[in-house]
């Protein structure tokens, strides 16, 4: 099962019971706010990491349907950032999926597809969405990046234990 | 710009279809509204995030050990600071560097640390300061819209 990329802001991932899959929208802001800054690498991660149904160009200069499973690579998913003084109310509702896909993607050529790149090194992928039921989603991402591991779980961000407020699975 | 568009634009990207490109990267500054956050970025790439305190994150890039932007969390706060401070008009522009200046002063006295943390923060802090250019600057119009 993967994202459709007919609908390409929308995302498929595990939900809150870590069993049934939800569909998350992708903040348009966010993705238009990528785009005017010129940040192709977060355009990459967006269709290779978090939607993950893209195309590709391959090492020999083909085109391919490639990307990864997107969100639902995610094996951890944790509730609230702990960011005392500022929007608690916003923090305690944002969730983080983290995942360790083994590559990222980026836009080299802006006009092309993306490409295939080594993962950044000691670091997972952490997408941080809100769940909140509207028209035909359950929820939508707000942003994305790769954060350092920790050491001593390198399946998890740095931290995770005073980051988070609560594992949720 | 409609949701349509915004989704055939989308859908371009990952199915190599003739699309709009992207504007040419350069040095930015940009606040995000859904994260209260504001990010800089001297370079276009995938970044490591190391988050430093309640404010700061430092952004690595991918694959050497050099720092290639910063992330400032909570950034509505520290916003009202230099906004008090600075007098900022709303024409006004922010300063990257003074923003991170604040959240120093208010990451360390919001954090007890011992004598290792504090050192580390200090060192990342540092390296904050090295990467943000001195003309750094956000316009307040956009915190303001944001805030309103």
């Amino acid at each position: 099962m993967r994202s459709d990329r007919e609908t390409p802001n929308v995302v498929l991932a595990r939900g809150r019971d870590g069993e049934q899959h939800v569909r998350l929208s992708a903040s348009i802001a966010t993705l238009r706010r990528f785009r005017d800054g010129g940040l192709n690498a977060k355009l990459g991660e967006y269709c290779g990491l978090v939607h993950g149904n893209t195309r590709e160009r391959t090492a020999n200069g083909n085109v391919v349907d490639g990307g990864t499973q997107g969100l639902l690579l995610a094996t951890a998913l944790f509730r609230g950032l702990k960011r005392p003084l500022t929007s608690a109310g916003l923090d305690g509702e944002i969730c983080a999926f983290i995942s360790r896909p083994g590559c990222t993607f980026e836009f080299p050529n802006p006009s092309d597809v993306a490409v295939r790149c080594a993962a950044p090194l000691r670091s997972v992928f952490v997408t941080y969405a809100r769940f909140e039921a509207r028209d035909t989603v359950d929820g939508e991402i707000l942003s994305w990046e790769w954060v350092l591991a920790d050491a001593r779980d390198s399946a998890l961000p740095d931290g995770w234990d005073v980051r988070y407020e609560e594992r949720i699975w | 710009m409609d949701n349509a568009t915004n989704t055939a634009w989308l859908a371009g990207m990952m199915n190599g279809e003739a699309r709009e490109t992207t504007l040419p990267f350069r040095p930015v500054a940009q606040y995000h509204p859904e994260m209260d956050c504001m990010l800089y970025l001297r370079e276009d790439c995938s970044y490591r995030a190391d988050r430093v305190d309640l404010f700061l994150t430092l952004l690595w890039h991918p694959y050497e050990q050099r720092a290639v932007g910063i992330k400032l969390k909570g950034f509505r706060f520290l916003f009202e600071q230099v906004r008090r401070i600075h007098n900022l008009q709303p024409e006004g522009f922010i300063s990257v560097a003074t923003a991170l200046e604040i959240s120093l002063a208010g990451g360390i006295a919001e954090t007890i640390m011992n004598d290792a943390a504090r050192s580390r923060v200090v060192r990342l802090y540092d390296e904050a300061r090295r990467v943000v250019a001195s003309d750094a600057r956000l316009p307040a119009t956009e915190l303001l819209q944001a805030a309103a």
